[in-house]
C-alpha cells in the first residue's frame, strides 16, 4: 500500500496507517464477522439427540398428552401414523422416538408449507398466535420451542439456514422490500428527473426553497419521517382521509391497511426522493445548452430533442440514482416500520424480519437473512459502478 | 440568402449586449464578425440563427422579416464554438439528425451523409462516436451536420477557437475553399483580428456591443473609422502629446497637426511599419538605442529606445534587418513615416499625416 | 408556435430561446408537477410534525418534552453524536489526507470500502455488533466475565451509530481536497512550513466547507439514526433511549402528541441542518464567484485594446455601413 508515487508531502504512513486500521475496526471486522458466523453456524451440528433434553418424562408427558395450547399444536403437526406410533411406543425407546419424530417434523414438510396452510391446520389458536405472537416465520420451530423452551438448544445447519432465507414467510418479505423498493425507486426516477429539470431549467417563485427541501429526506430523522408519513395517511390524516373506504365493519379503513404494500412505498419514495434528484442536478446543469440549440437548428421538435438527444445524456445519471435510491430503499427500516402494519405475509419488510427474528433469539435466521440483504447490497453497488464507467464512456476526451 | 439587420438592439436584463445595429450580407459572402469577447457578436449571430430574439430591431433573411419565424424552420445550419455533437451519437447518426427530422426517405439519409462524408474527409468514420474523434474531425462533423439538410445560411460561431494552432492555419485554408465550393453565405465570430483578415470577404467590427466598422479587411485596416478599430485591428504605438504651435509634442518626438489648438492633447498612433530606421545616425532626425530584437519568424519586432527613454516598436523582414547591419544595443536613427491622430473631439479618425513626401507604405500584408 | 412562445421572463431572469425552449404551457405543467410532488412529500410531511405535535395544545407538548425520559433521551442522543461525530471527522481527515494528495494502488478500491457502510441496511449494521458484542457473540462471554456491555448499553450504539456515519465527513473532504491539488502543500513545504503547518495553515482552511458540510450530515445523521440504533440499544426508557426510539416507543404506547413532540424537536434539527447546508452552499458559490470576478478582472486589466482612453461621449450610434 506503501506505493507513496508522486507526491512529496509527509504524512502518508501516518494517515494511511489510521485510515485503514479504523476502517477495518469500524467497517470491515463487524463485516466480516457476520459473514463468519452465518457460516460457523451452518457448520454446526443440526438434528437433535436425546441428550438435548435432559428432563425426558417431563417432555414426553407434556407432548403426548398435552395440557396446554402450544404443545397442542405441535402434537396436531404431527402426521396421524406418527401420533399413534408415538403414543405407543413403550418407555425405554421414547427418546428416540421422541427426537426422530421431532426432527422428522423440523425437517418434514408439514413444518415448511405455506403460511397460509399451516393458517387453516393450526385453526384459530394458530391464527390467534400468528396476531399475537408474529414472532419468527419459522412458526412451528417457535411452537416446538415454547412447549419445550427450557428443553430444547438451539441448533442449525446449512440447510437450517437455507430453510429460514427461503421460509415463505421471509419470501414474502423479500417480495415486499424488492417490489416496493422497485416501485419506489422507479417513482423517484420519474419525479426526481421532473424536479431535477424543473430547479435547474426554470426559474419561479419559491425555487431556492424546493432546492433546498429536497435535501429534507436527508436531513429528517427515518423514525420522524415514518411517524409524521404514517399519520399523514391515516384514515383521518390530510392525505389519507381522501385514499381511505369504508370497511366492513363500517370504519373508515385507512389506505395503508387495505393495500399494505401502500405505506411501505411511500415511505420508500419518501426516502429515495435525494438520491435521484442530487445525482440528476448537477448533470443538467453542466449540460450544454448548446447540444440542444444544436438540435432545434436542425429541425426538430422540443419532444424530438427531449427524446432523442437530452433524455439519452441523462439515462446513466437517471440509473445510478434510480440504484442509489433502490439500494437506499432496501435497506431503509425505520420510517416503513411506522407506516407499515408489519404483518407477516402481508405487510412485513425484509429488514424488519430480522428484527423480529432477533428478538425471538433466532440469530442465525436473522443472520441469514441478513446476509441475504448484504450479498443484495454489494451487488447493487458494483451495478451503480458499471453504470458510471459506462457514462463516462461519452464523456471521456 | 442575403441578410439584413436593422437596428437590431439586445437586452439581458439590464445590460445591452446589442446596441442598435445595422448591416446587410450579401447572397454568397462570407462574412466575419470581429471584436473583443463580451463585444455582442455572438449575440448577433445567435440573433440571426433564432437563439436570440431580438429585443428590438428587425432581422431580414432574403428580404423576409424573420423576427417570428422559429429556430426550426429557419434553415440556418449553426456551428457552435465547442461544436455541441450529439455524445450519445455516432458521427452517421449525428450528420444525419437533421435530415431524419425533416422526414429524409433512409436512402437519401444514407446517401447525403455518405455524400458529405466524404466532401469533409471523414470517410470510414461514421460509426465512430464524438469522444473518439480529433478536434479538426470534431469541428468537420459539426460542420458536416449543419450543412446537411442544405441551409441557405451558414453560421459559426468561433469555429477555429478550440482547435490548437497548427490546425487553425489549416482549417481556414479549407473554410475559404468550402465557401468557395459552396458558395452558401457564411457568417462567423472570432476574436482573432488575423483570422477574420485572413478568411473574410468583409469584416464587421464590434465593441462593447456596438458595430464599429464594416468592411473589406484591407479597408479597414487602411482606413480605420475611430481609434478602437486602428488600435484593435494590427499593431499600433500610441503616444499622449500636447499640442505647442500647431505640433504635437511627447519628449523629442514632434508631430505636425495642424487646427489643433495649444495645450490639446492628442493620442497619436502609428504602424510598426511607419518607423524607419537607419544605423547612419545623420540620416533621420531621432536617435534611438535598438534594445532588443524579437523573432517571429519571417518578421522581426524591434524595441526602440529613445534618447528620452520613450520606447516604439517597429518591424522589418529579415531581409531589411540584414541589410541594415542592425544588431541589439546598435545606436540609430530613425523617423516616424506617418501617423494619425487617434483621440479628437471627434469620431471618426482623421486621415493619415505624413511626416513629410515619402511614398506610402504597403499595408497589404498580414502583421 | 411563434405566438405562444414568447420572451420568458421570470423574477428578472431572461432567457429567450425560442423552438430550443419548452412552450410557456409545458414549462408551468412540469412546474406545477414538480411542485405538487414536492408538496405531497416533502413539505406536508414536515408541516404535519408540528402540527400533529402542537394539536392538543402545548401544555401537552411541554409535558412530553420535559419528561424526565425525555430529557434523558436528548442527552443521550447529544452524547451519542459528541463521540461518534468528533471520531468520524477525525477518520475523514486522515482519509482525505492519503486519498487526495497521495497516489497508490487500491484507492479506487478504497474509496468504493470508505463508502460500504452507505449501502448496508441500518439494521444490518446493528446486528453486526450484536454478532460481536452480543452475548452470543465472538467477545459475549469475555465482555461478560469482565462485567462490561456494550450491546443494550451506550457504547454499542455509539459502535453502531460509528458505523452508521462512517463516511459521511470522507466523503464530502475527499473531492474538496483533491479539487485543491497539491501545489499550495508543496509552496508551504518549500518556504519551509511542516507537514502538521501545512495541514493546519493551508490545507485545512481551504477545504473547510467540505469539512464542515460533511460534520452537519454526519451530525445531523448521528442523531437521526433509528434503525442501528435500536437493533443494539434494548430501549430501555430513561437509559438506552435516544430521541428516535423515544418516538417509536411513545407511538407504540398511543402517546401520540407526545411522540410528535419529541418527533417536532428532531424535525426542528432537520431544518436547522438544511438552514446551515444551504448557507454553506451559498458561501461555496459566492467564493467562487468572487474568485471568477476577480480572474476576469486581471483578464480585463491585462487585455490591450480596453477603453484605456476611453473613446469621446459623441460616438453613439452614428456610424451606417452598407
Amino acid at each position: 500500500m506503501a506505493a507513496n508515487k508522486s507526491s512529496v508531502l509527509p504524512g502518508f504512513r501516518l494517515t494511511m496507517g489510521y485510515t485503514m486500521l479504523y476502517l477495518s475496526l469500524i467497517v470491515l471486522i463487524p463485516i466480516g464477522a457476520l459473514f463468519l458466523r452465518v457460516f460457523q453456524a451452518g457448520m454446526a451440528t443440526a438434528a437433535f439427540t436425546p441428550d438435548d433434553f435432559d428432563d425426558f418424562p417431563a417432555l414426553w408427558e407434556r407432548l403426548v398428552q398435552p395440557h396446554d395450547a402450544a404443545s397442542a399444536m405441535v402434537w396436531a403437526q404431527f402426521p396421524p401414523d406418527t401420533r399413534a406410533a408415538l403414543a405407543a411406543v413403550a418407555e425405554p425407546q421414547r427418546p428416540q422416538a421422541l427426537t426422530g419424530a421431532l426432527n422428522q417434523l423440523i425437517a418434514g414438510e408439514a413444518l415448511f408449507a405455506p403460511a397460509s396452510a399451516s393458517n387453516v391446520v393450526l385453526s384459530a389458536k394458530a391464527d390467534w398466535y400468528l396476531r399475537h405472537a408474529p414472532r419468527s416465520e419459522w412458526c412451528n420451530r417457535t411452537l416446538l420451542e415454547d412447549a419445550f423452551y427450557a428443553h430444547i438448544k438451539k441448533k442449525t445447519n446449512w440447510v437450517d439456514l437455507w430453510l429460514s432465507i427461503k421460509s415463505p414467510r421471509a419470501l414474502a418479505a423479500y417480495r415486499l422490500t424488492f417490489g416496493a423498493s422497485l416501485l419506489a425507486a422507479l417513482v423517484n426516477a420519474v419525479f426526481g428527473t421532473l424536479v431535477a429539470w424543473v430547479l435547474v431549467r426554470y426559474e419561479f417563485y419559491g425555487r431556492r426553497f424546493l432546492d433546498a427541501l429536497v435535501d429534507f429526506p436527508f436531513a429528517l430523522p427515518t423514525a420522524v419521517a415514518g411517524l409524521t408519513l404514517a399519520s399523514l395517511f391515516a384514515a383521518n390524516g390530510w392525505l389519507g382521509r381522501f385514499l381511505a373506504r369504508p370497511a366492513t365493519d363500517g370504519r373508515m379503513e385507512a389506505i395503508t391497511q387495505y393495500l399494505p404494500w401502500f405505506g411501505v412505498v411511500i415511505a420508500l419514495v419518501f426516502v429515495g426522493l435525494p438520491f435521484v434528484v442530487r445525482t440528476l442536478q448537477p448533470v443538467l446543469e453542466n449540460f450544454e445548452r448548446e447540444v440542444e440549440e444544436a438540435s432545434a437548428m436542425l429541425g426538430a421538435g422540443r419532444l424530438h430533442t427531449f427524446r432523442r438527444v437530452i433524455f439519452p445524456s441523462l439515462l446513466p445519471s437517471i440509473l445510478t440514482g434510480f440504484a442509489l435510491a433502490f439500494a437506499r430503499a432496501i435497506g431503509e427500516f425505520g420510517s416503513v416500520i411506522f407506516v407499515s402494519s408489519n404483518l407477516p405475509y402481508r405487510s412485513e419488510i425484509a429488514p424488519y424480519l430480522i428484527v423480529v427474528r432477533l428478538e425471538s433469539y433466532d440469530y442465525a435466521g436473522a443472520m441469514a437473512l441478513a446476509v441475504v440483504l448484504l450479498i443484495f447490497s454489494f451487488g447493487l453497488l458494483v451495478g451503480i459502478n458499471v453504470i458510471e464507467q459506462w457514462a463516462g464512456r461519452f464523456v471521456k476526451e | 440568402m442575403s441578410i439584413e439587420l436593422k437596428q437590431i438592439t439586445k437586452k439581458f436584463g439590464e445590460v445591452t449586449a446589442v446596441a442598435n445595429v445595422n448591416f446587410t450580407v450579401n447572397e454568397g459572402e462570407l462574412v466575419g464578425l470581429l471584436g473583443p469577447s463580451g463585444g455582442g457578436k455572438t449575440t448577433v449571430l445567435r440573433m440571426i440563427a433564432g437563439l436570440e430574439e431580438p429585443t428590438t430591431g428587425d432581422i431580414f433573411i432574403r428580404g423576409q422579416r424573420v423576427n417570428d419565424v422559429s429556430v426550426r424552420q429557419r434553415n440556418i445550419g449553426f456551428v457552435f464554438q465547442n461544436y455541441a455533437l450529439f455524445r450519445n451519437m455516432n458521427v452517421f447518426k449525428n450528420i444525419a439528425f437533421g435530415l431524419k427530422v425533416k422526414k429524409w426517405k433512409r436512402g437519401d439519409i444514407a446517401a447525403r451523409v455518405a455524400e458529405l462524408l466524404e466532401q469533409f474527409d471523414l470517410q470510414g468514420l461514421d460509426r465512430r462516436y464524438p469522444h473518439q474523434l480529433s478536434g479538426g474531425q470534431r469541428q468537420r462533423v459539426a460542420i458536416a451536420r449543419a450543412l446537411a439538410p442544405r441551409p441557405g445560411v451558414l453560421l459559426l460561431d468561433e469555429p477555429f477557437g478550440a482547435v490548437d494552432a497548427k490546425i487553425r492555419q489549416e482549417l481556414r485554408e479549407w473554410l475559404v475553399t468550402l465557401h468557395h465550393d459552396l458558395n452558401v453565405t457564411t457568417i462567423f465570430v472570432t476574436h482573432d483580428q488575423e483570422e477574420a483578415m485572413e478568411v473574410s470577404n468583409r469584416i464587421v467590427i464590434f465593441s462593447k456591443g456596438r458595430l464599429e466598422q464594416m468592411g473589406a479587411p484591407r479597408e479597414v485596416y487602411e482606413q480605420p473609422v475611430n481609434e478602437f478599430v486602428a488600435r484593435f485591428v494590427g499593431v499600433m504605438n500610441v503616444l499622449e502629446t500636447e499640442v505647442l504651435a500647431g505640433v504635437a509634442r511627447i519628449n523629442e518626438l514632434q508631430f505636425v497637426a495642424p487646427g489643433y489648438a495649444d495645450g490639446a492633447r492628442l493620442r497619436i498612433g502609428f504602424r510598426p511599419y511607419a518607423v524607419q530606421v537607419s544605423t547612419n545616425l545623420n540620416l533621420l532626425p531621432y536617435r534611438a538605442v535598438l534594445r532588443r530584437t524579437y523573432f517571429l519568424g519571417i518578421m522581426l519586432r524591434l524595441e526602440l529606445e529613445l534618447a528620452s527613454g520613450l520606447t516604439l516598436r517597429s518591424r522589418m523582414t529579415k531581409e531589411e534587418y540584414s541589410q541594415l547591419g542592425l544588431y541589439d544595443g546598435v545606436e540609430v536613427s530613425l523617423r516616424i513615416k506617418n501617423y494619425r491622430v487617434l483621440a479628437t473631439e471627434h469620431s471618426r479618425l482623421a486621415p493619415e499625416l505624413e511626416s513629410e513626401y515619402q511614398p506610402p507604405p504597403t499595408f497589404g500584408e498580414n502583421i | 408556435m411563434a405566438g405562444i412562445v414568447k420572451r420568458q421572463r421570470i423574477a428578472g431572469c431572461v432567457k429567450s430561446q425560442r423552438g430550443a425552449e419548452e412552450s410557456a404551457v409545458a414549462k408551468w405543467l412540469l412546474i406545477g408537477g414538480a411542485i405538487a410532488f414536492c408538496l405531497v412529500f416533502l413539505l406536508l410531511p414536515l408541516a404535519n410534525v408540528f402540527v400533529q405535535a402542537g394539536a392538543k395544545g402545548s401544555a401537552g407538548y411541554w409535558r412530553a418534552i420535559s419528561h424526565p425520559d425525555a430529557w434523558a433521551a436528548m442527552k443521550l442522543t447529544l452524547w451519542i453524536a459528541a463521540i461518534s461525530v468528533p471520531l468520524n471527522l477525525l477518520f475523514g481527515l486522515a482519509a482525505a489526507w492519503a486519498i487526495a494528495k497521495f497516489e497508490f494502488r487500491g484507492k479506487a478500491l478504497l474509496i468504493t470500502l470508505i463508502d460500504l457502510p452507505f449501502s448496508v441496511s441500518p439494521v444490518v449494521a446493528g446486528l453486526m455488533f450484536v454478532v460481536l458484542f452480543g452475548l452470543q457473540g465472538y467477545f459475549g462471554a469475555w465482555l461478560r466475565d469482565h462485567g462490561l456491555q456494550v450491546i443494550f448499553a451506550v457504547p454499542g450504539m455509539v459502535l453502531a451509530t460509528v458505523f452508521v456515519t462512517f463516511p459521511f465527513v470522507a466523503r464530502e473532504l475527499i473531492p474538496a481536497m483533491q479539487a485543491t491539488g497539491s501545489d499550495q502543500e508543496h509552496a508551504a513545504l518549500a518556504l519551509g512550513a511542516s507537514g502538521w503547518q501545512t495541514f493546519w495553515h493551508v490545507t485545512l482552511p481551504s477545504a473547510r466547507w467540505g469539512l464542515l458540510y460533511g460534520v452537519i450530515l454526519c451530525n445531523a445523521r448521528a442523531m437521526g439514526e433509528f434503525g442501528a440504533v435500536r437493533v443494539v440499544s434494548g430501549n430501555i426508557a430513561g437509559k438506552t433511549q435516544t430521541m428516535p426510539l423515544r418516538v417509536e416507543s411513545l407511538n407504540e404506547e398511543f402517546h401520540g402528541q407526545a411522540a410528535f413532540a419529541v418527533a417536532s424537536l428532531l424535525a426542528l434539527l432537520a431544518l436547522v441542518t438544511l438552514a446551515f447546508k444551504t448557507f454553506l452552499e451559498w458561501r461555496q458559490r459566492r467564493e467562487f464567484v468572487l474568485a471568477q470576478q476577480a480572474a476576469a478582472g486581471e483578464l480585463s486589466v491585462v487585455s490591450p485594446p480596453s477603453s484605456a482612453g476611453g473613446r469621446p461621449a459623441a460616438t453613439k450610434g452614428t456610424r451606417k455601413h452598407a
